[in-house]
């Protein structure tokens, strides 16, 4: 790749790094570890594109996507060495601004399924459309209300009345 | 506050408190990642940069939303590639809605009404859409046809595309046998000067699944692309076989995409996106030159490329070989990356490495075997040739070994020809 290319490929990937982080930390609950490896992932097929890259009208959506599939095809290969539901790694609990908050969501997400996962983080914190779900996860728009329709059910029934006391303060 | 809301908040104020211990070290654990991955790929395999795409386009560009996004993007591209997310909003911003008078039912209705007689089922499909930045997305249509012989899925869209363009041109002309694996397939010019492709093959070029697909692309002078596609199963993928071949024949196929209704259909997506030539592609293209190279006495069936790739499947009488050949430039990183081992360096500064694989592509043939002469000059340019002992990608050995010998690919990779060939 030429020098400005990857100059340019730097500056986006420096940019995006921490968003990619975040997002990561969400699919995987709050895994760290590996969500430092996703991104890693991530941004390394992403430096691979970018000589294509000019082509990408939107190469931050894209390295969402990106992420969210290199999560999935990951949690197929491994799920094998899946960590125990409920279990969060020292990091995790670390104090945010609301850790009651943060350690209950965390541990409701880590009882969905990696594709419900994946579902909630595209849709509540990527804000994407059901369609545009569909597309980054390969699967069909009905897959994808099916499956936000049964996480949303089960992240109620775990969190229900507790989000209403995070949400007041 | 509804709950979706409230999840919403507290996935928002979760995420946020995520801060990454060393964004650097992420940046550059990636780029680290991704220079391997390319030297991987770069090693793996000397794929074509235009050819591969044509090839994917055909086997897989169907479902890959390739279809749906419009204007000259909407290509023949590989599904892996940027392409396939070209009508992806940007996250947050408003969604994609339905423009124009085309709807998803009267694209449907319009799709029904130039099948023949049978029952439809799974009726899908998306009207016009415009996106958040005024890019008119364009519509097509799927349904599970009937006509008493097994059910079947067709599926048809409308988009635009360059017609000047590499894209078009990819769409409407026939892959190689060499490297997809079909039947039949023709290409020909209407008489109102429009491109037509009639392509009938499989859904896997490798037959792993021996489901048929039967396509038509149809580019017209103004650049409106109608493509159509069945299969003999009622999906395209993962469903069982349901009849010997899709439901409309050749012809039917040709009358259903070359309908007028899919013209004024895609006049209301607007110009085409006009296409800028990829850089490169002013050289020789690397066919003619692999051909002018080789020993005499080799009989060549097949031939095609662009500067940067292309291949040849010559026959010395014993039998047909594929050998193809990447010429590139600034592969310096390979350097370090690529050329490590077995390597030979000329008095000039050329590395030379000589592999013999056995299954060289991964796609399986029976028996296959490649060699591969990869060289490096010292200012990065990079010829690579693999010849395999069968006559095309995934295909079963023809011959024991490749139609060249190693000593005659190194003679052909290292002369100075191919500098005007590289992509």
């Amino acid at each position: 790749m030429r020098a400005s290319r990857t100059e340019e490929y730097r500056e986006f990937a420096a940019n995006r790094a921490a968003h990619l982080y975040r997002s990561a930390c969400l699919l995987t609950s709050g895994d760290t570890h590996l969500a430092e490896d996703l991104v890693q992932e991530t941004l390394g097929r992403m430096y691979v594109l970018w000589g294509r890259v000019s082509r990408i009208e939107n190469p931050a959506g894209y390295a969402q996507t990106v992420l969210v599939r290199s999560f999935l095809t990951h949690r197929r290969r491994r799920s094998a060495s899946e960590r125990p539901v409920g279990e969060l790694p020292d990091s995790a609990l670390l104090s945010g601004d609301d850790p009651e908050l943060r350690l209950a969501l965390l541990g409701a997400l880590g009882r969905l399924s990696p594709k419900d996962r994946a579902v909630v983080v595209l849709r509540y914190w990527e804000d994407r459309s059901i369609e545009e779900t569909a597309d980054a996860m390969n699967v069909s728009s009905a897959a994808v209300r099916t499956r936000a329709v049964r996480a949303l059910a089960k992240l109620r029934e775990q969190l229900g009345g507790s989000l209403v006391e995070f949400a007041a303060r | 506050m509804p709950f979706e809301d409230e999840l919403g908040d507290a996935i928002r104020r979760t995420g946020d408190t995520f801060r990454p211990s060393d964004r650097p070290g992420l940046v550059d654990g990636g780029l680290t990642r991704g220079r391997r991955r390319l030297a991987r790929r770069r090693a793996a395999a000397v794929t074509g940069s235009v050819l591969a795409l044509a090839v994917v386009g055909v086997a897989g560009g169907y479902t890959t939303g390739a279809l749906g996004s419009g204007g000259g993007q909407a290509s023949a591209a590989a599904p892996a590639t940027p392409t396939a997310v070209a009508g992806q909003a940007t996250p947050g911003a408003p969604s994609s809605s339905t423009t124009g008078g085309v709807t998803k039912e009267k694209m449907i209705e319009a799709f029904k009404a130039l099948l023949p007689e049978g029952k439809t089922t799974s009726e899908d499909g998306q009207g016009i859409t415009e996106g958040p930045k005024g890019r008119k997305t364009g519509p097509y249509a799927s349904v599970v046809f009937d006509d008493g012989q097994g059910a079947a899925a067709i599926s048809l869209g409308v988009s635009t595309v360059d017609p000047a363009g590499q894209s078009a041109d990819q769409a409407v002309t026939c892959p190689s046998k060499a490297l997809v694996q079909h039947d039949t397939c023709k290409a020909e010019t209407l008489p109102d000067g429009s491109r037509f492709m009639l392509f009938q093959g499989y859904e896997y070029p490798d037959r792993r699944v021996d489901t048929r697909l039967w396509r038509a692309v149809l580019v017209t002078p103004n650049g409106v692309q109608v493509d159509a596609g069945e299969w003999n199963a009622p999906a395209e993928k993962g469903a069982p076989v349901s009849r010997p071949a899709p439901p409309l024949t050749g012809p039917q196929l040709k009358a259903l995409v070359t309908d007028d209704v899919w013209r004024s259909i895609g006049a209301q997506l607007g110009e085409p996106h006009k296409e800028t030539p990829l850089p490169g592609s002013t050289g020789t293209s690397v066919d003619k030159i692999l051909t002018s190279l080789l020993p005499k006495g080799l009989k060549v069936h097949d031939k095609q490329g662009d500067p940067g790739y292309g291949f040849v499947v010559a026959d010395d009488g014993k039998g047909a070989g594929f050998i193809q050949v990447n010429a590139q430039t600034g592969m310096q990183d390979l350097a370090t990356e690529l050329f490590t081992g077995d390597v030979t360096t000329l008095p000039d500064g050329t590395k030379v490495m000589v592999r013999k694989e056995n299954d060289p592509d991964q796609k399986g043939g029976e028996g296959a075997v490649a060699w591969t002469v990869d060289t490096l000059r010292p200012d990065g340019f990079r010829v690579v040739m693999m010849a395999f002992n069968a006559p095309g990608q995934g295909q079963d050995a023809s011959r024991a070994e490749p139609v060249l010998t190693i000593e005659q690919m190194k003679t052909i990779v290292l002369d100075e020809k191919w500098r005007t060939a590289a992509g």
